[in-house]
C-alpha cells in the first residue's frame, strides 16, 4: 500500500513522488481528515500520516504513506508486515514523502504529542525548502483548560514556524447551536470543518482564476507576523445571490456575525462564479466585506468562473489576525434572525449523517450532550465583545472598589494619538499598534 | 546694523514632530559654518513627520523663526527646509550607454549622457524628486567611484540613489513659510542631512549606517566610499514609544512621556525587575503602580523592531555589507541603553553622534536631536558652493579675470 521514502533507501520512489505537494495529517484527528480529503480526491497530494497508535492506521482507506512516531520525535515507517524497521528522529533527513513546494500539514490542536511532533516536522520541512501551510483545529471548551492552554502553545509555536497557520476554534462552531449537540456529532462537524477548509483555502490558492490570489498574497500576510488565520465558506443562488452569499458567509462559525472580520488586519476574499458573474456581483461582495473589515486592513480579492457551479456563487475567505489576538475567545453578538438568510451555513449543519469514518471516533458515551454555550446569553454578550462598548455602571454601584490592573490591556489594538493618521504599515504590518500586543507580549 | 554679511547667511529650518528648529549660520571665507542664532519651539501641529494642524504649526515654525532672528539680528535668508514622513521613498536607478566613438574613449558627453538615461525613471503621479545621488559609475561592468572620463570601455553605466516624496506633503510646509513671506531656498531629506551632520569624512569612506530616532519618525541613511548608497524613513518614532507605554500602562500620554524621560531604558536590565514607582496625581495622591520591569519591556520591544526592521530593509537592498559602524542620533539616541540594544539587533557598534566640522555653541553642536538642522546647514552649505560654481561658470571669461584680479570700475 505505501511507499517508504527515507531518502537512503528507496531513491527511485522518492523522485516518483517529487514535484507533488503533500499532505500530513499528525494525530488522530489530522490523519482521520486527510484520509477523507484524500478519499474525496479533489486536489492531488501526496499523503503522509504521522501518529503514536498504530491501530488508527489500519482504518485509513487511502494510500497514505504511515509512519509511527514517539513524542520524542522518534519515528519509522508503518505498515502491517513491518517490514522495513528503519526509524528516524525527526527533523533528521526523512524525506516524509518526498521535497515538494509545498507541504500542508493539518491537524487538530491540544495534544501534547501532535504540538511537539508539528513543530518537528516543519522544521524538517523547513530544511527541505518547502513552504508550509498549517491547518489546525482548537479544542472545544469542554475538553478543559489544560487541553485548550497545550494548543496554544502548540499554535503559538506553529505561527512562529510555519508559512501560514489556518486555526479553527472548535468551539465557534456550537456557539451558534440552539439544540444540544452530541458530542460525537461535535467532532465530526469539527473534522468536516477541517478538511473543508484545507480544501478551501488551496482551492483559493490553486483556482485558475481571473484575478488570482497567488501564494506570494498568502505569504505577504502570513510570513514573519506572528498571523493566525481564520477560514469560512459559503455560497448561495438566486437573484440577491451576492447579499446571500454574503450573509451565510458572516453567518459561518468562524466569522462570528463579521466580528472576526473588524478585528482581522487583513483579508483573502475569493469570489466563485458561473459564466454569468459579473464585477458588479465582485464589487458587491467586495464591499460588503469592506463594511466589516477596518477600511485601513488590506482586503485581496480574487475571482475565478467555473461553468460547474451553475448559478451559483461562491464565497470563501481566509481572514488573517496579527499580534497573536485570540478568535478562540471572541465571543458572538446574539443572533437576530432576519429571515432564512441569516440562517447557519447550509453546508456545515445540513450534514447531521455521520461519515464512515467517523465510526472510529473517541471512544465517548453518545448521549453525552455538550453544554449550551454561554453566548446564547444577550446580556453576557453586550458585556464581554470587543466591539461593544464596556458594560454599565456596576463598579459604581458597588460602592467604587478601587481596580488595579494586574495584567496590561492586550485586548484592543489601540493606535492612539495616531488614529487619525495614515497607518505606518511594513509588510502589511500596522506599525501603530503597540509591538508589545502585536507580539502578545504579557506581563504581570 | 547687521553684524553678518547677509549674502553668506544661511538657514536650516526642521519642522519635526516634537520641535522646530530654527539654525542660521554663517558662511566665513574658507567655508566653515559657524552658528550665529539659533531658535526652538514645542511642535504641536505634527505627526510622523507630516503636518496635520497647519494653523499650530504656523505658529509653532513662527516662533522659531522669530527667536532665531533675534539671536541673529536679521532676518532670515536661504532656508534650508527638512522634510520627512512615510510618503518619501528611495530607489536606487541605473542607466547605461554605449561608447560610440572608434575609439571607445570616454567623454563628458558620454558622461552626460549616461546620466540623462539613468534620470529617465517613472515617477509616481504627484512625487517629485527631492535627491539624486551618483553613487558609482560602470565601465564595462566593473565599478569605480571617479569619473571615468579618459578611460577606455564599450559600455558605461552610472547607479543613481533617489529620493522622491509627494508633492502635496512637500509643498504643505514651503506654503506655511510662504505665509510668513519666506522662501525656501531648498528643501533635504532629514535622513541625508542627519548623516551629513554626524559622519566624519573616515566614517563616511569606510561605511556607517546613521539612524535619526525622531518624534515621528525614525530616518536612516548608509554612507559607503563617501557616498549615500541607501536611505529610508520609517514613520515610527519617539511619539510611538510613549504611545505603547500609554496604553500598556493605562496612562495618558503626557503621564507616558515622562515615565520614558524618567525611568526609561531600551533593554530590561536585572536591576529594574520588582522596581515599582508610584505615579502621583494632580492633588499630590498616589493613585497607581507602575511596574518598571513592564515600562522597560514596553520601550525595549518597540526599539528593537524599528532596529530590526531597518535591518532588514538593509537586507533587502543588499546593503547590509556596506556599514561597518552605526550612528544615532535625533532625540531617541538620549534613551538610555539604546546603543547596547542597536549592537544587539544590528550586530555592529554604535556610538550616539553630533555635529562635525560645525563652529558654534556646544549645547547645539554637541546634542544629537539637532543632528538634521545641522545637516541641513552643511547641506545648504554645499548648495551654495555649488550655486556660485554655477554662477561662476555662466560669467565671461573677462569677467571672471576682473573678479580674480578684483578690478573694480
Amino acid at each position: 500500500m505505501n511507499d517508504f521514502l527515507f531518502s537512503e533507501s528507496n531513491d527511485n520512489q522518492s523522485k516518483a513522488n517529487h514535484g507533488m505537494d503533500r499532505l500530513i495529517g499528525i494525530g488522530k484527528m489530522g490523519c482521520l481528515v486527510l484520509d477523507s480529503i484524500l478519499i474525496r480526491g479533489k486536489f492531488a497530494f501526496n499523503g503522509v500520516a504521522l501518529n503514536n497508535d498504530p491501530s488508527l492506521f489500519d482504518n485509513l482507506q487511502s494510500s497514505a504513506l504511515t509512519f509511527l512516531c514517539d513524542g520524542e520525535g522518534n519515528m519509522r515507517y508503518y505498515d502491517e508486515s513491518d517490514a522495513n524497521p528503519q526509524t528516524a528522529t525527526l527533523p533528521n533527513p526523512v524525506e516524509l514523502g518526498g521535497a515538494s513546494k509545498w507541504a500542508v500539514i493539518v491537524a487538530g490542536l491540544g495534544g501534547e504529542f501532535t504540538g511537539e511532533m508539528i513543530s518537528r516536522v516543519i522544521t524538517t520541512l523547513r530544511k527541505q525548502k518547502s513552504l508550509v501551510l498549517v491547518v489546525a483545529s482548537l479544542p472545544f471548551d469542554m475538553e478543559g483548560e489544560d487541553k485548550k492552554m497545550a494548543a496554544e502553545k502548540s499554535l503559538n509555536h506553529i505561527v512562529e514556524k510555519a508559512d501560514a497557520v489556518i486555526a479553527l476554534p472548535n468551539q465557534s462552531y456550537l456557539k451558534k447551536q440552539t439544540s444540544p449537540f452530541k458530542l460525537k456529532e461535535a467532532f465530526e462537524l469539527s473534522r468536516r470543518c477541517l478538511a473543508e477548509a484545507l480544501e478551501g483555502v488551496w482551492g483559493m490558492l490553486h483556482a485558475d482564476g481571473l484575478t488570482n490570489i497567488r501564494v506570494s498574497h498568502l505569504q505577504n500576510i502570513f510570513q514573519g507576523h506572528h498571523v493566525k488565520g481564520l477560514f469560512a465558506s459559503a455560497q448561495a443562488d438566486g437573484e440577491d445571490r451576492v447579499k446571500l452569499a454574503v450573509d451565510a458567509l458572516l453567518a459561518h462559525p468562524q466569522m462570528e456575525n463579521g466580528g472576526a472580520l473588524k478585528l482581522a488586519d487583513a483579508c483573502l476574499l475569493q469570489v466563485t462564479g458561473d459564466e454569468s458573474l459579473t464585477f458588479k456581483d465582485v464589487d458587491r461582495v467586495k464591499r460588503y466585506v469592506r463594511k466589516y473589515l477596518p477600511s485601513d486592513k488590506s482586503l485581496v480579492v480574487g475571482t475565478s468562473v467555473k461553468g460547474d457551479v451553475k448559478d451559483h456563487l461562491h464565497v470563501s475567505i481566509v481572514s488573517a489576525h496579527f499580534s497573536g489576538s485570540k478568535p478562540t475567545s471572541l465571543p458572538v453578538k446574539e443572533v437576530v434572525s432576519k429571515g432564512t438568510q441569516d440562517s447557519f451555513p447550509v453546508e456545515i449543519e445540513k450534514k447531521k449523517n455521520p461519515t464512515p469514518d467517523s465510526e472510529q471516533e473517541e471512544a465517548v458515551d453518545e448521549t453525552f450532550v455538550l453544554p449550551e454555550t454561554e453566548t446564547e446569553s444577550s446580556t453576557a454578550v453586550e458585556s464581554i465583545h470587543p466591539m461593544s462598548p464596556p458594560s454599565s455602571s456596576k463598579r459604581s454601584k458597588r460602592g467604587g472598589k478601587r481596580y488595579f490592573q494586574t495584567f496590561l490591556n492586550l485586548g484592543g489594538k489601540k493606535s492612539g494619538r495616531f488614529a487619525d493618521t495614515d497607518p505606518t504599515f511594513y509588510n502589511s504590518v500596522n506599525l501603530d499598534v503597540p509591538t508589545y500586543q502585536r507580539k502578545g507580549v504579557v506581563f504581570n | 546694523m547687521w553684524m553678518f554679511k547677509q549674502d553668506s547667511l544661511i538657514t536650516a529650518l526642521e519642522i519635526g514632530t516634537s520641535k522646530v528648529v530654527a539654525i542660521v549660520a554663517e558662511l566665513n571665507e574658507s567655508e566653515a559654518i559657524n552658528i550665529v542664532g539659533f531658535g526652538q519651539a514645542p511642535s504641536r501641529g505634527v505627526l510622523k513627520g507630516q503636518i496635520v494642524d497647519p494653523k499650530l504649526a504656523y505658529n509653532d515654525i513662527r516662533l522659531a523663526v522669530k527667536a532665531a532672528e533675534e539671536k541673529a539680528d536679521g532676518e532670515l535668508h536661504r532656508i534650508y527646509l527638512g522634510v520627512t514622513g512615510q510618503h518619501i521613498t528611495s530607489n536606487n536607478y541605473t542607466g547605461s550607454h554605449a561608447i560610440a566613438s572608434l575609439d571607445r574613449c570616454i567623454t563628458e558627453d558620454d558622461i552626460d549622457d549616461v546620466m540623462s538615461n539613468a534620470r529617465r525613471f517613472n515617477l509616481a503621479q504627484g512625487q517629485h524628486m527631492i535627491h539624486v545621488i551618483r553613487q558609482q559609475y560602470r565601465v564595462d561592468g566593473q565599478p569605480m567611484l571617479h569619473s571615468p572620463v579618459g578611460m577606455v570601455g564599450s559600455d558605461l553605466g552610472v547607479v543613481l540613489h533617489a529620493v522622491q516624496g509627494y508633492k502635496d506633503c512637500l509643498h504643505a510646509p514651503v506654503q506655511l513659510l510662504r505665509r510668513m513671506k519666506l522662501e525656501a531656498e531648498n528643501i533635504a531629506f532629514n535622513g541625508l542631512a542627519s548623516a551629513l551632520a554626524v559622519l566624519s569624512p573616515p566614517q563616511k569612506a569606510e561605511g556607517a549606517l546613521v539612524i535619526d530616532i525622531g518624534g515621528g519618525t525614525t530616518d536612516y541613511a548608509i554612507c559607503s566610499r563617501g557616498v549615500v548608497c541607501h536611505s529610508g524613513v520609517l514613520a515610527v518614532g519617539g511619539d510611538h514609544v510613549t504611545q505603547d507605554l500609554a496604553t500598556g500602562l493605562g496612562c495618558s500620554f503626557k503621564r507616558a512621556e515622562d515615565l520614558k524621560i524618567k525611568f526609561g531604558s531600551a533593554i530590561v536590565s536585572e536591576a529594574a525587575r520588582g522596581q515599582v514607582r508610584e505615579l502621583i496625581n494632580e492633588s499630590g495622591l498616589v493613585d497607581r503602580r507602575v511596574h518598571i520591569e513592564n515600562l522597560h519591556r514596553i520601550m525595549s520591544e518597540r526599539l528593537k523592531e524599528i532596529f530590526a526592521i531597518i535591518a532588514a530593509e538593509m537586507d533587502r537592498c543588499d546593503v547590509a555589507d556596506m556599514a561597518q559602524s552605526v550612528v544615532l542620533c535625533g532625540g531617541g539616541a538620549y534613551i538610555p541603553e539604546i546603543c547596547t540594544l542597536a549592537s544587539k539587533v544590528l550586530d555592529l557598534p554604535v556610538q550616539v553622534g553630533s555635529g562635525v566640522n560645525l563652529h558654534g555653541p556646544s549645547t547645539i553642536i554637541e546634542r544629537p536631536e539637532y543632528a538634521t538642522a545641522l545637516g541641513l546647514l552643511k547641506f545648504g552649505a554645499f548648495d551654495l558652493a555649488r550655486q556660485k560654481e554655477a554662477a561662476s561658470e555662466r560669467v565671461p571669461l573677462k569677467q571672471r579675470l576682473k573678479n580674480l584680479l578684483r578690478i573694480e570700475h
